[in-house]
């Protein structure tokens, strides 16, 4: 039996001609500049990104640790991943304005990227959901491969 | 003084909970204390525009609070269409199906006046600033996601090909929506700061994006280092003679059997 793969040039190709249309158009009507501004939010979206996610996984390492009777290498090598970023967060931020957006200080600024997040995370969650919900809808749409269970 | 500490109480405290709750269901199987530290988050954040009002922060709660109508409507029609198909357990009757479809029409249709008719989000006056940055991501990481699900049940999938169009046409739908909120003017933002926010919300998917990875990839390496620096587990001798004939002797004990009729 022949086994289907997924080529993974093909899936990205497909991931990213949403994006490339919407470019093009967005250039096209003369918006051609990828901005100071756009990358600053790349910038920080990076980091809070990492940050915010490091600690999740941080929390779960205590899950890795009950099972391999509670060592601290990997709790302290994680808290060290986490501290890491924070630390680029701040010497960025307090050393010169590659990351600094609107915002007047840098409390301002390392709150609002929180606060950011939770908008655009949550767009983006809405879309993993919408994704998911959809594939799901249309798969159960379709007549069952297999006899139903009584 | 008490002004200062508010948002702290009122938004970054339920913050905090929200996200303690999310990490503590990756590992525990107890949601005794998880569900309400999740519940007393979203309500603290919700709650916010009128506990905080003159934090700046609270805008994102206003915001979430005028989205839940929309992003229920959508999860729920989701819900029912899933459970009102072909599945096997917890089964919704059909009947209920055109509900489904409405309730995600209704939604998406909802945010779609939201940006162009009325009940725009506001906050103090003006639209809320991360409305802006909410709508076009959502819109182009929709548009993204489903076409490249779409392309993964062509190739992964088999014989899911009308699926794989079902969601071809969402992901071509959301970039239409897209493509028209970049073309005309919406209720109180214009197509060119719709134009210039589309920028901003490519860089906040990837950014998004290559963070997380960044620290499933931190969290990995620490593993496998720990994992590595662990001495070789103690090698068994293998089974005797003796110990090789009881196993002969429970297996022969248990296979075999009578044939069906």
């Amino acid at each position: 039996m022949s086994e289907k793969r997924a080529d993974w040039k093909v899936l990205l190709s497909a991931a990213s001609i949403p994006f490339l249309l919407i470019i093009l158009v967005n250039i096209l009507i003369g918006n051609p500049y990828f901005s100071e501004e756009s990358f600053k939010r790349f910038a920080n979206a990076i980091l809070t990104a990492y940050i915010i996610t490091g600690i999740l996984l941080m929390v779960n390492m205590f899950a890795y640790a009950g099972s391999r009777e509670r060592p601290y290498a990997p709790i302290m090598g994680m808290i060290i991943a986490v501290m890491a970023g924070v630390g680029i967060g701040i010497l960025l931020l307090y050393n010169n304005d590659i990351l600094m957006e609107n915002n007047g200080s840098f409390q301002a600024q390392a709150l609002y990227n929180i606060v950011h997040i939770i908008a655009s995370g949550f767009a983006m969650v809405l879309a993993v959901l919408l994704t998911i919900g959809s594939l799901f809808a249309s798969i159960t749409a379709t007549p069952t491969r297999f006899p139903e269970e009584e | 003084m008490e002004e200062a500490l508010a948002p702290l109480f009122f938004f970054w405290i339920p913050l905090f909970l929200f996200g303690i709750g999310v990490s503590l269901t990756f590992f525990t199987k107890s949601s005794r204390f998880v569900i309400p530290l999740i519940i007393v988050g979203i309500i603290g954040l919700l709650s916010s525009p009128i506990t905080v009002p003159n934090s700046d922060s609270s805008a994102v709660g206003k915001l979430l609070l005028d989205l839940l109508i929309p992003s229920t409507a959508l999860l729920g029609g989701l819900y029912i269409i899933i459970f009102s198909g072909n599945v096997p357990v917890q089964r919704i009757s059909k009947t209920y199906r055109p509900l489904g479809f409405l309730l995600s029409l209704f939604s998406m249709t909802y945010l779609c006046i939201m940006h162009w008719h009325s009940f725009t989000p506001m906050w103090r006056g003006q639209a809320n600033p991360y409305w802006i940055i909410f709508w076009p991501t959502f819109l182009l990481a929709s548009a993204s996601f489903t076409a490249l699900f779409s392309m993964i049940l062509v190739t992964i999938g088999r014989d899911r090909g009308k699926n794989s169009i079902h969601l071809f046409l969402i992901s071509v739908f959301t970039t239409l929506i897209t493509l028209l909120a970049m073309s005309y003017d919406g209720n109180i933002t214009t197509a060119e700061q719709f134009r210039d926010y589309i920028w901003m919300a490519f860089a906040d998917i990837f950014g998004i994006i290559i963070g997380c990875l960044l620290a499933i990839f931190a969290f990995t390496i620490v593993i496998a280092v720990y994992e590595k620096s662990m001495p070789e587990p103690t090698q068994t001798s293998p089974p005797t003679k003796e110990e090789w004939n009881h196993v002969e002797s429970v297996l022969s004990r248990h296979l075999g059997g009578i044939e069906d009729e």
